[in-house]
């Protein structure tokens, strides 16, 4: 018995000789590190990474750049370009010291390696977008790239390259302030609308298709003694035309939109009051509902508001363009100015809920039926020590560091954000 | 290899025991290194993480997913060393990387869930395309009060793991180091008790061929010193008794050839000497007398042998003790006379004294006891016996001479069979053991005191019997009987001295 616990002990003593051993062992040596010292970016495939070292040792030691292009930002785009099964590889790179800054480099896959085939020149000092798209209609895809001087001035230079399989060839070279590629006059093959302005007198608008050489099919021109266009898109306006809807801003935070359509290969501007599509903010036009058809948004005074100044409005409508009848309401949306939470009114507030007007935007927002004053929802913004105490009754809206946002329905509503936020 | 054997059985138990230990010291440490690791880059993403999106929330807040800088900026603002960032919506589509190229299918993994979700999400995997073992973190990135973006680091973990296994290996390794050692280790230590054990062995061995000289050398502690000290001991007893049975045999022959001569002598005189009937008389008194000394002789070792196979029968009545000491006293008064010695009974006791037995066996127990006082006391001296009860239950008698006494290293052995301090005086040395078993069968003790020159004390506890214990105890002691009892069964064989291990012959 005593000898046995002396084993144990013994036993113990042991474990605990080990385990110094061990800690010493490792303490004293580098065989422990810093878990963070051993993060490791992850691998590209193998594939990338052989691009990757042979574009590296192409450049000698000048950067790939991103376009500024918030739709893609990626710099190196791997497409067939001629369309002969074999991948190329696109990059856009910077010499920051020469006289052309920027340049392009095409690469074209070999087995397992890619072979450096062609550099070309690009233009301005900023790359601000490059697309593929088979702009030509001859199956291969064309480079489309925009350059810029990196100045405020949105004035910027479009340049459309053609790669052959051994050269390239720059088949386009225009100023523009926004391009659109998009098949407007619906013949199935693409088409590129440039949209240019003088700033603060006019812009024109111009649809070119290419046959041989790019042609102009129609232009317009737009009294907009504006600064920019802040958005622009395509698609189709009605069920059956396509065209663009321009977001054009004025003054400090103005704005309104024209909806320009191909009809008959003729550019047609649907709406050339501004005071159709007048927006104190500007919110973004686009397909909003996700119907396939383009809305034009604008700012919606609220019932009892009509003393307000247009700047406090937060309730902006969308409309769709039906031919012969004009712009037709699609949909309405609270829009919180400071950018802090949006909301969409539910089909049946329609034409039958309003903001009271004593609401404070940035405290308490009260909705009320118009015909009977009756508080259908409320919007209040908590401090977070009074949103513990309320947050059994209050559906969260929206919460940041110091406070937040909580929704109370006096129906069975549901706050709705849905997919459908409006951009802006 | 170490023979089979308890040297083996202690090296494998160690052996499995520091195995058993450090294997799950190995796992557990491996285990928990790895969540050391694994947590650490986690908690460095995460936070990272939550700092930058605070800081986007608070600084960077861009107006428009339209500014050509959106991503760009959003990249930045995240970026995080050793780490691809990628910028995802909520279905996982990745909206800008911090790798060159465009991702080419959404991303679908349980953190971009959970981030889409609203939390925080972690994810260890492999990625499909590349194999490799990766960490990713998610996390929503709040506009306009909605989760509309999922901000996903994505870190490898191959180098981490590469180092935990170099860790785990590692530490494999010095806990092999250290079973080898505790292995090398308990072999010394095995030795160290099997050496004695087998020291022991052999000499009890040697020991059971009969060479009871040997002896168990080595200072051994605990148990196996015991056992050694108790081989030791059990040879030098067998010894010693075995010297007992030799000095007995020659003093036995001795006694037999004394008498044995006399009456060889006095036969054959009277054989030659022409039957004077004065001389055949007094040589057949002799004759008689001698032969006399001879049965006493034999039925004391008839006795004794009884005693020891237990086959000693006892006629059990009621004897009145103070009767029988004064019939005791009438047996030797001749002997004492011869010595001029007086014998005195002090009777203590107020009532008479009954205890249950054989008269006897216990007059034989009293004669015996008296006789030794006579032979050892000096010439006019006095004998008292005495008589009373010290305890319930039970009555003592005391013999006290005030005779030359035991030294201390006799005192003990008086007891044991064929001792006699001085073999001149004749006599088998069985007396005092017979004596001794005497008074055990009754379920009584025997204690002897006793100082060189001073004298000797032999004391006779004996049960009471349970009539007189009904008759006299319930006056005085209500638990006596109950106390009886329980001592009646406890007969106890203490070592004690007598006076010189005389026979009563």
């Amino acid at each position: 018995m005593k000898k046995r616990v002396m084993i144990l002990l013994f036993n113990r003593w042991l474990a605990i000789v080990a385990g110094s051993m061990i800690l010493t062992a490792l303490s004293g040596c580098t065989i422990i590190k810093d878990p963070k010292s051993l993060m490791e970016t992850p691998q590209l495939t193998s594939d990338r990474e052989s691009l990757m070292s042979v574009i590296n040792a192409e450049l000698k030691g000048a950067q790939p750049i991103r376009p500024r292009d918030a739709s893609d930002i990626s710099s190196v785009r791997t497409p067939d370009l001629d369309n002969d099964g074999v991948k190329e590889a696109i990059v856009f790179y910077e010499t920051p010291d020469e006289a052309v800054r920027i340049h392009g480099l095409i690469l074209e896959q070999e087995g397992d390696t890619w072979e450096p085939r062609v550099k070309f020149d690009g233009e301005g000092q900023v790359l601000e977008t490059f697309q593929l798209r088979d702009i030509t209609g001859d199956g291969n895809l064309e480079i489309i790239a925009g350059f810029s001087s990196g100045e405020e001035d949105p004035q910027r230079g479009l340049t459309v390259y053609r790669y052959n399989g051994s050269e390239v060839e720059n088949i386009l070279t225009l100023p523009y302030n926004d391009f659109l590629i998009d098949d407007l006059n619906q013949d199935g093959q693409l088409d590129l609308t440039v949209v240019t302005l003088k700033r603060d007198q006019n812009a024109m608008v111009t649809v070119y298709q290419y046959d041989g050489s790019f042609n102009e099919i129609s232009h317009i021109q737009l009294d907009d003694p504006i600064r920019e266009y802040y958005n622009t898109v395509s698609g189709n306006i009605t069920p059956d035309l396509k065209g663009i809807v321009l977001d054009a801003s004025f003054g400090s935070h103005y704005a309104y939109s024209h909806i320009i359509v191909m009809k008959d290969n003729r550019l047609v501007d649907l709406l050339p009051s501004q005071d159709a599509t007048f927006k104190n903010y500007p919110v973004f036009s686009g397909d909003v509902d996700g119907d396939g058809i383009l809305e034009v948004g604008r700012s919606e005074k609220p019932k009892g508001w009509e003393n307000r100044p247009y700047d406090d409005i937060p309730l902006f409508s969308f409309y769709q363009w039906e031919e012969e009848k004009g712009l037709k309401f699609v949909l309405q949306q609270y829009m919180d100015l400071a950018g802090r939470f949006y909301f969409n009114f539910p089909k049946d507030w329609w034409g039958k809920v309003t903001i009271d007007p004593k609401s404070n935007q940035n405290e308490h927002l009260w909705f009320t039926r118009i015909d009977n004053g009756d508080v259908v929802a409320e919007i209040s913004f908590f401090s977070l020590s009074e949103w513990e105490k309320h947050k059994e009754d209050w559906e969260l809206l929206a919460r940041d560091n110091d406070k937040v946002i909580g929704f109370l329905s006096h129906t069975d509503l549901k706050i709705n954000k849905g997919e459908k936020e409006i951009k802006r | 290899m170490i023979k089979k054997g308890i040297g083996r059985q202690i090296v494998m138990q160690y052996f499995i025991v520091v195995f058993v230990t450090l294997f799950m010291v190995e796992v557990i440490f491996s285990l928990a290194i790895r969540v050391y690791y694994y947590d650490t880059i986690y908690n460095h993403m995460s936070t990272h993480s939550t700092w930058a999106s605070d800081f986007f929330q608070k600084f960077v807040r861009l107006s428009s997913e339209r500014d050509p800088a959106y991503f760009t900026e959003m990249l930045r603002t995240f970026e995080l060393d050793n780490t691809e960032l990628m910028i995802l919506n909520r279905k996982g589509e990745v909206k800008a990387s911090s790798n060159m190229f465009q991702a080419d299918k959404a991303i679908q993994t349980s953190d971009v869930m959970q981030a889409a979700a609203g939390n925080m999400g972690k994810w260890v995997g492999r990625q499909t395309s590349t194999g490799e073992m990766v960490m990713a973190v998610s996390t929503p990135l709040q506009v306009r009060g909605e989760n509309r973006y999922i901000v996903r680091f994505v870190t490898s973990l191959e180098a981490v793991n590469a180092n935990l296994m170099k860790l785990t290996l590692f530490s494999a390794a010095v806990c092999l180091a250290v079973l080898a050692l505790v292995t090398l280790f308990s072999i010394g230590l095995a030795n160290s008790i099997v050496k004695p054990i087998n020291n022991i062995r052999a000499v009890s061995a040697q020991m059971a061929k009969g060479k009871f000289d040997v002896r168990i050398k080595g200072d051994y502690r605990y148990e196996l010193g015991e056992l050694a000290a108790t081989l030791n001991y059990m040879a030098q007893e067998i010894v010693r008794s075995n010297e007992l049975k030799d000095d007995f045999i020659s003093s036995i022959s001795h006694e037999l050839r004394t008498p044995l001569t006399g009456i060889k002598g006095w036969s054959e005189t009277l054989t030659l000497g022409g039957f004077d009937p004065e001389e055949t008389k007094i040589g057949m008194g002799i004759i008689a007398k001698e032969t006399d000394r001879l049965i006493g002789l034999v039925e004391e070792m008839l006795d004794f042998s009884k005693l020891q196979r237990n086959e000693m029968k006892l006629v059990i009545g009621q004897v009145n003790l103070k009767e029988l000491l004064q019939e005791t006293m009438l047996n030797v008064w001749a002997k004492a006379e011869q010595k001029g010695i007086q014998i005195k009974l002090e009777d203590r006791t107020t009532q008479p004294v009954t205890v249950t037995g054989d008269g006897n066996r216990l007059k034989q127990v009293f004669l015996n006891l008296v006789d030794n006082a006579i032979k050892f006391s000096d010439e006019n001296s006095w004998i008292h016996l005495v008589i009373s009860r010290t305890e319930p239950g039970y009555v003592l008698v005391e013999v006290v001479d005030t005779g030359i006494g035991i030294s201390e290293e006799h005192l003990n052995k008086v007891k044991d069979r064929f001792f006699q301090v001085n073999h001149q005086g004749g006599g088998t040395g069985l007396g005092l053991a017979i004596t001794q078993q005497l008074v055990d069968l009754h379920h009584g003790t025997m204690d002897l005191h006793s100082e060189l020159g001073v004298g000797t004390t032999v004391s006779v506890k004996l049960p009471l019997s349970e009539e007189e214990e009904t008759g006299n105890g319930n006056n005085s002691e209500p638990d006596a009987s109950a106390a009886g009892e329980a001592a009646l069964d406890s007969g106890r064989n203490d070592a004690g001295g007598e006076k010189n291990g005389e026979e009563m012959g």
